[in-house]
């Protein structure tokens, strides 16, 4: 079973719609849920080795972000009544909440971002946006700096390399090894000027500059897309209660 | 349908002041020619290429021109201003750049010149799988063009350019980097497209340009040192020693003609 | 001139593909920074690259991409950081624009105003979404200011004046001096070549 894009996106909307306006009470479970929903559910899960690392990457870095987020505003927030004491040190209730808040929101906030992304290939993304209706060349864009960052670690490896057995001072001191900074940066820079100039003409000549705009089809096929409806619907209903609670208050 | 490409004392500076990169060039290709455009480095022959194909007007608007070129019922006075694909296509030196690095597939590749077109998928992947066919590159049609070899992607380059049947085909440099099955497969394509399409391809390799060309231009310092055919041009070979690789011809032809001495006695005595 | 024509004059010819070099530069000069052993971030590099060659427009699309593609690839957090780096690269692009590339000084100058309006931009968004907090050995002086009575946002504000200056003055620099070197032959194909230009 796959999702279509844009209801991963209606999805993306639900979780940062929730990220702000409701507490993080509500939005640690969700968090906790979409972690595990990633972990084990198909539309949502990583779908290359890479972006799996980077996926438990990023919660290993969330719940540091956390722990020092909370423990930090628990120091240094003096609000509220004195949660814990730790030698000096007095932890307030007030910054343990502020804590919270902030972090619970940014991991929710990020990590419906990188379940997006991860769950597909960046260039199916780039091939809907472009039949969204946005801009060839801006949809060349990314798929060419696609090419560019298989081709880029390989030629700064060489090009340092060269440098470096031509008697680029690598290994001296910091102020040696910024100069090999430019050493290294120079070439690469020269290199992939040359480049794009003969990639622009070499796509000229095959007329590319004179294509036209696809005209967008994502409209036409909105009627099937079950959960995007399904997410703006709860998107829809978490603002109304917001907006309820606030002015109830 | 091929065009016939004219030219009448064409001159070109790079900038005011700059050395003529052409001057005085005069030339006429008949419709549906092969052409082989001779020359050392730095000679004028991508220049001229490059003007045909509108790129020179195109990015050096500084540029210096005289002259007129025609093609087919156009005439520019003295380049085209912009680039005149699909009429005139031209594949450059350097194959890699010619991969666009936006399709995954050469075949998807491929077709990209032709999304410029309002054709549907279907129609697109049609006529790329028939071109691919005939160009001997149907086995690699789902590869990646980054994985290619140089004759591969020589040959994916020169693709991109058939795909949208120019009627004047221009080739800089073609056999660079090409082994000599590749060089053969290549001149087999290029003798394909005589009648149907004008084809002017600017090399060094002697051997190559004799394998496709009925007429033989050479170039020297931006100006023609010779026009003619095929036999003109091999009764006059030696006169470009210094400007061609006439040694390296001259030993292949000895090589050659032993070879082919070889077999005839062979086929001989098989009769016998 | 309108937008929409400045951004399709500003992406024609070699443009396309030098925007994708950028952004793949911001991507992966942190390679080059990390087998260097030097403890600066340059992510803006190709961004300011980009902007100083082709102009503001391109400079945003350059940035926020790279930002996009950065989030996609790992580092989710790095899409609020958007709103910086289109400022980075208009901003650039703008100075490009009225010579400001031409001379070192006038790069180092650059370069300081562009450090104190990234940090401006990128404080409100630090304090309000990360707390302060970026996991970084800068957070260290957030809490200093912090515990000196500052607000989280002033806090984190006076830590970005401390350290963006320097990071796009040294960026500023190296653009400088990269395209100093280059052909004119070669820049000539970039709108842009004049900004960089005696």
């Amino acid at each position: 079973m796959q999702i279509p894009i844009p209801d991963k996106l209606s999805f993306v909307l639900f979780a940062w719609i929730c990220a702000f306006l409701l507490p993080w009470q509500f939005n640690l479970p969700f968090i906790i849920s979409l972690a595990v929903l990633a972990s084990s559910w198909r539309p949502f899960r990583p779908i290359t080795p890479s972006a799996r690392k980077a996926f438990f990457r990023f919660l290993g870095y969330s719940t540091s972000f956390g722990v020092v987020l909370v423990i930090v505003n628990g120091l240094l927030l003096r609000e509220g009544s004195i949660v814990f004491k730790a030698a000096i040190f007095d932890f307030y209730c007030g910054g343990f909440e502020y804590g919270l808040t902030v972090s619970v929101r940014l991991v929710l906030l990020s990590l419906s971002i990188l379940v997006f992304f991860t769950s597909m290939r960046f260039q199916d993304f780039a091939e809907y946006l472009q039949s969204a209706g946005l801009p060839q060349s801006l949809v060349s864009i990314i798929l060419l700096t696609l090419f560019f960052l298989e081709q880029l670690p390989n030629r700064i490896t060489q090009v340092f390399t060269a440098q470096e057995a031509r008697g680029a001072p690598v290994r001296a001191g910091m102020f040696a090894r910024g100069r090999s900074f430019f050493l290294v940066l120079s070439p690469l820079v020269l290199s992939s000027i040359v480049e794009s100039v003969e990639r622009g003409i070499a796509l000229e000549l095959r007329g590319y500059y004179q294509r036209r705009q696809v005209k967008s089809t994502v409209h036409e096929e909105m009627a099937n897309h079950v959960w995007l409806y399904v997410f703006l619907t709860l998107s829809l209903f978490v603002v109304i209660f917001s907006i309820v609670h606030w002015l109830s208050r | 349908m091929a065009l016939p490409v004219t030219i009448s004392d064409f001159s070109f500076q790079y900038w005011k002041d700059a050395p003529f990169a052409l001057k005085d060039i005069t030339l006429s290709v008949r419709p549906g020619t092969i052409c082989a455009l001779l020359g050392p480095t730095n000679a004028g022959k991508s220049t001229l290429l490059q003007a045909l194909a509108g790129i020179l007007g195109e990015h050096h608007r500084q540029a210096i021109a005289s002259g007129t070129v025609k093609i087919g019922e156009d005439t520019f006075s003295p380049i085209p201003r912009n680039v005149l694909f699909p009429t005139v296509g031209l594949t450059l030196q350097d194959p890699y750049y010619q991969i666009s690095g936006i399709r995954e597939r050469v075949w998807k590749e491929v077709g990209l010149t032709l999304e410029a077109y309002s054709l549907t998928e279907s129609e697109i992947e049609s006529r790329v799988k028939t071109l691919l066919e005939r160009l001997g590159l149907h086995h690699l049609s789902e590869r990646k063009p980054s994985t290619l070899s140089g004759g591969e992607l020589q040959r994916v380059a020169l693709a991109n350019i058939l795909i949208a049947q120019p009627q004047v085909l221009l080739l800089d440099e073609p056999c660079h980097s090409l082994d000599g099955t590749s060089q053969r497969r290549l001149a087999s394509i290029l003798c394909s497209l005589q009648g149907s399409t004008t084809v002017i391809v600017a090399d060094y390799q002697l051997d190559f340009a004799l394998r496709v060309a009925e007429q033989f231009v050479v170039v020297d310092t931006g100006r023609i040192a010779f026009n003619g055919d095929r036999s003109q041009f091999l009764t006059n070979l030696h006169t470009f020693r210094s400007l061609l690789p006439v040694d390296v011809l001259e030993q292949a032809l000895t090589n050659n003609a032993v070879v082919a001495l070889s077999q005839r006695l062979i086929k001989n005595m098989a009769k016998k | 001139m309108k937008i929409r024509d400045q951004v399709r004059a500003e992406l024609s010819g070699p443009a396309i593909p030098f925007v994708a070099f950028g952004i793949a530069l911001n991507l992966t000069v942190g390679q080059i920074a990390i087998a260097l052993k030097i403890p600066l971030y340059l992510d803006s590099i190709g961004t300011i690259l980009v902007a100083v060659l082709l102009g503001p427009y391109a400079g945003i699309i350059a940035g926020s991409f790279a930002n996009i593609m950065a989030a996609a690839f790992g580092n989710p957090t790095m899409m609020f950081f958007i709103p910086v780096v289109m400022v980075i690269g208009a901003f650039t692009g703008f100075l490009a624009n009225k010579g400001w590339f031409k001379r070192w000084y006038l790069c180092v100058l650059g370069g300081m105003f562009q450090g104190v309006l990234a940090a401006i931009v990128s404080a409100p968004i630090s304090a309000y979404l990360f707390g302060g907090t970026m996991m970084a050995g800068t957070d260290a002086l957030v809490y200093f200011f912090r515990s000196t009575g500052h607000n989280i946002l002033t806090s984190v504000l006076y830590q970005g004046l401390t350290s963006d200056p320097v990071d796009k003055t040294v960026s500023y620099l190296l653009v400088f001096f990269l395209l100093k070197n280059l052909p004119f032959r070669l820049l000539s194909k970039f709108r842009g070549a004049a900004n960089v230009v005696s």
